[in-house]
């Protein structure tokens, strides 16, 4: 059987190795580019990509009228993908949960490391709680700055939301939300329903048209602004409802990332194992 | 050499997850097998997609200029969907290697299959 696993895996090299000498060399991403020829008049050239690729580029901007062409592609030209991430997403936060349904009912739980109440920690440090609290008001504004400008500047609800939800896992090491488990993950819970809650409205909104339609894009003021293909500063207000969409994804990231975290984290400290079978 | 240098790293790190994934034994092992491959997968799509002295598909502040030579902008999107999959999938498999522990008193996937010698 090991001997059929490394014949296996050494014709599995063989086929992979004779097909990438059959790919483009790396940097140098062929297309059809004489299908999409540059826009003269604009004095803007793009060099020849990938046809779909190259349309994204060229027209983008004006179609959606977002700074950042991989969120256009991410909740306007994928927006179905998107949802169905965030629903993948929702459907691992929840088999977590369920995973550990015995454990997160049991009213008496103490995981390892927190103190009851009334009890200060075991870290006793005032650097390492109130440094930690400084760092998590950073890293929260730094979350939120790529939620809120994911549409002019590299960032958007994905990453935002990670972000945040790392300084979630800076709280729970430094014992700061150890303590009120089951109040957390309501919380939790409820905020990360709701992210997805206002991703399908915003999906639902546009449905005269058809379901995740930008209708916010041809208004011409607001979050429809005109922007002229080519170079700018970026506008906070535009882009339709790709901003809203980012930050119902960043909502839903941000807590559904940090209930994963709280949850493996108490699981991971338990004593009583026989709350866990 | 050096122009599919990405794409022998790629093949390499699927090999190298392909093989822990078939040889060991360790559930945790497993666990980051599967990271390894995602790690694979991501570099070879964000390498099919890269151009030569080009710019993030991003127009704000960009330099004006003639030409803008741009990076594809689909490939990294969908390799955006697939760090937020990965990581909950590994979330889901430490849950379930955990699940696992506690019942068991093992990681070892021939001992729970209850074999004793395998080869």
């Amino acid at each position: 059987m090991r001997l059929f696993s490394v014949v296996a895996i050494v014709i599995l090299f063989g086929f992979l190795f004779v097909g990438i000498l059959h790919l483009h060399p790396v940097g140098e991403a062929l297309g059809n580019s004489e299908v999409l020829q540059g826009r003269p008049e604009q004095g803007i050239d793009i060099n020849g990509v990938s046809t779909m690729d190259d349309y994204f580029l060229r027209n983008g901007q004006i179609e959606t009228k977002s700074n950042n062409i991989v969120a256009s592609v991410v909740f306007d030209y994928r927006g179905f993908d998107t949802l169905g991430e965030a629903t993948v997403l929702f459907i691992v936060v929840s088999s977590i949960s369920m995973l550990f349904f015995t454990f997160l009912k049991s009213k008496s739980i103490v995981s390892a490391g927190v103190p009851p109440a009334g009890q200060f920690p075991k870290i006793e440090s005032r650097v390492i709680t109130f440094g930690s609290f400084i760092m998590y008001i950073m890293i929260l504004s730094f979350g939120v700055y790529l939620v809120v400008h994911g549409h002019i500047s590299p960032g958007g609800g994905f990453q935002g939301g990670s972000v945040m939800a790392s300084a979630t896992a800076l709280l729970l090491i430094s014992f700061l939300i150890t303590r009120h488990m089951q109040r957390t993950r309501k919380i939790f819970s409820f905020f990360e329903s709701l992210g997805l809650t206002i991703f399908i409205g915003l999906g639902f909104a546009g449905i005269t048209i058809s379901f995740l339609y930008n209708f916010l894009v041809h208004t011409s003021t607001g979050f429809g602004r005109m922007i002229a293909f080519g170079p700018n500063q970026g506008y906070l207000i535009s882009a339709g409802i790709l901003p809203l969409l980012s930050l119902a994804v960043g909502i839903e990231v941000f807590f559904g990332l940090s209930l994963i975290v709280v949850t493996l984290f108490h699981v991971s400290g338990v004593k009583d194992t026989n709350s866990l079978r | 050499m050096s122009a599919i240098l990405l794409y022998v790293t790629f093949i390499l790190l699927l090999t190298i997850g392909i093989i822990a994934l078939l040889f060991k034994r360790n559930l945790i092992k497993i666990v980051l097998a599967f990271n390894i491959l995602d790690s694979g997968i991501n570099l070879f799509f964000i390498s099919l997609g890269y151009r030569e002295n080009a710019m993030a598909p991003i127009f704000t502040l960009a330099p004006f200029d003639s030409v803008i030579t741009m990076v594809l902008p689909t490939p990294q999107a969908l390799i955006l969907t697939n760090i937020v999959i990965g990581f909950a999938t590994t979330a889901l498999m430490l849950g379930v290697s955990v699940l696992t522990y506690r019942n068991n008193n093992t990681l070892d996937t021939r001992k729970l299959r209850g074999v004793e010698e395998y080869d």
